[in-house]
């Protein structure tokens, strides 16, 4: 009876660590399926980080139910933070609609700055017979 | 530069239209510079006093950059040959951007010129 107790006891860590780490893997899985897509230039909205990172902070969860440890503990508390950080982000970054003088059938505003080649752009750019994309972008991305 | 990479990849539908990109951001000349080192068939503009980001009012007020930096809010206008606004496009978030056939389908319903190469 003694030996069949011991028994249970020895492999019962075996089966439960791996929730943890399996965990840790699915949350940082969707980091790196994000830096991929990023190196790629795939244009896809990351709405798989938050969730693979929520995903992953579930199994945690179950590892601390089962094997409740301070580092287990102070390391979900951690993912936890890390993921509600990617939900905040990801449902945070809204726009405000465009409301700006651009409107369809009008010219735009005077305005001046420069190419790299430090010529200057301006109103007067857009008036060279051709058609124009004017694409904003936030600097960097 | 997703957005960027996507667009130079498929520079030659936008030649074949003839219409040329004009990317704007607020880097300052030195990284706009290399910008333009990396998609040479786009033509990228220093913003970095944000002169147009508020004549054309696309600032972002609510966001700001990755280091706290003041920026734009990723926006489209379509222009055609005379300098008149033929569209604008604004996503909900900033981490949303078109992709070249989104753009291409809007260039040809907002700026239908003859196709160059017909």
């Amino acid at each position: 009876m003694e030996t069949q107790t011991s028994a249970v006891q020895q492999s019962a860590p075996a089966r439960r660590r791996p929730y943890f780490l399996l965990g840790t893997f699915i949350f940082f899985l969707g980091i790196i399926i994000y830096m991929v897509q990023f190196a790629t230039k795939h244009l896809v909205e990351p709405w798989h980080v938050p969730i693979l990172g929520t995903i992953g902070v579930l199994l945690m969860l179950v590892s601390v139910v089962q094997r409740p440890g301070v580092w287990r503990i102070i390391g979900l508390v951690i993912f936890v933070a890390l993921a509600g950080f990617e939900w905040f982000i990801m449902l945070g970054s809204t726009l405000e609609p465009y409301a700006g003088p651009a409107k369809t059938g009008d010219k735009l505003p005077a305005f001046s700055a420069k190419f790299t080649d430090g010529s200057l752009f301006t109103t007067q750019s857009l008036e060279e017979g051709k058609d124009t994309v004017l694409v904003f972008n936030r600097g960097h991305w | 530069m997703i957005e960027l990479g996507e667009l130079e990849k498929h520079h030659k539908e936008f030649d074949d239209r003839n219409v040329r990109i004009i990317s704007v951001s607020p880097d300052n000349l030195e990284d706009s510079k290399k910008t333009q080192d990396a998609f040479p068939h786009l033509q990228v503009v220093s913003d970095a006093e944000l002169n147009i980001a508020d004549a054309l009012a696309v600032r972002d007020k609510k966001n700001k950059g990755e280091h706290g930096q003041e920026t734009n809010s990723p926006t489209t206008i379509l222009v055609d040959k005379t300098g008149t606004v033929r569209w604008v496009y604004r996503a909900d978030r900033f981490l949303t951007r078109l992709s070249p056939e989104e753009l291409l389908k809007a260039v040809d319903e907002h700026l239908p010129t003859k196709i160059a190469r017909q």
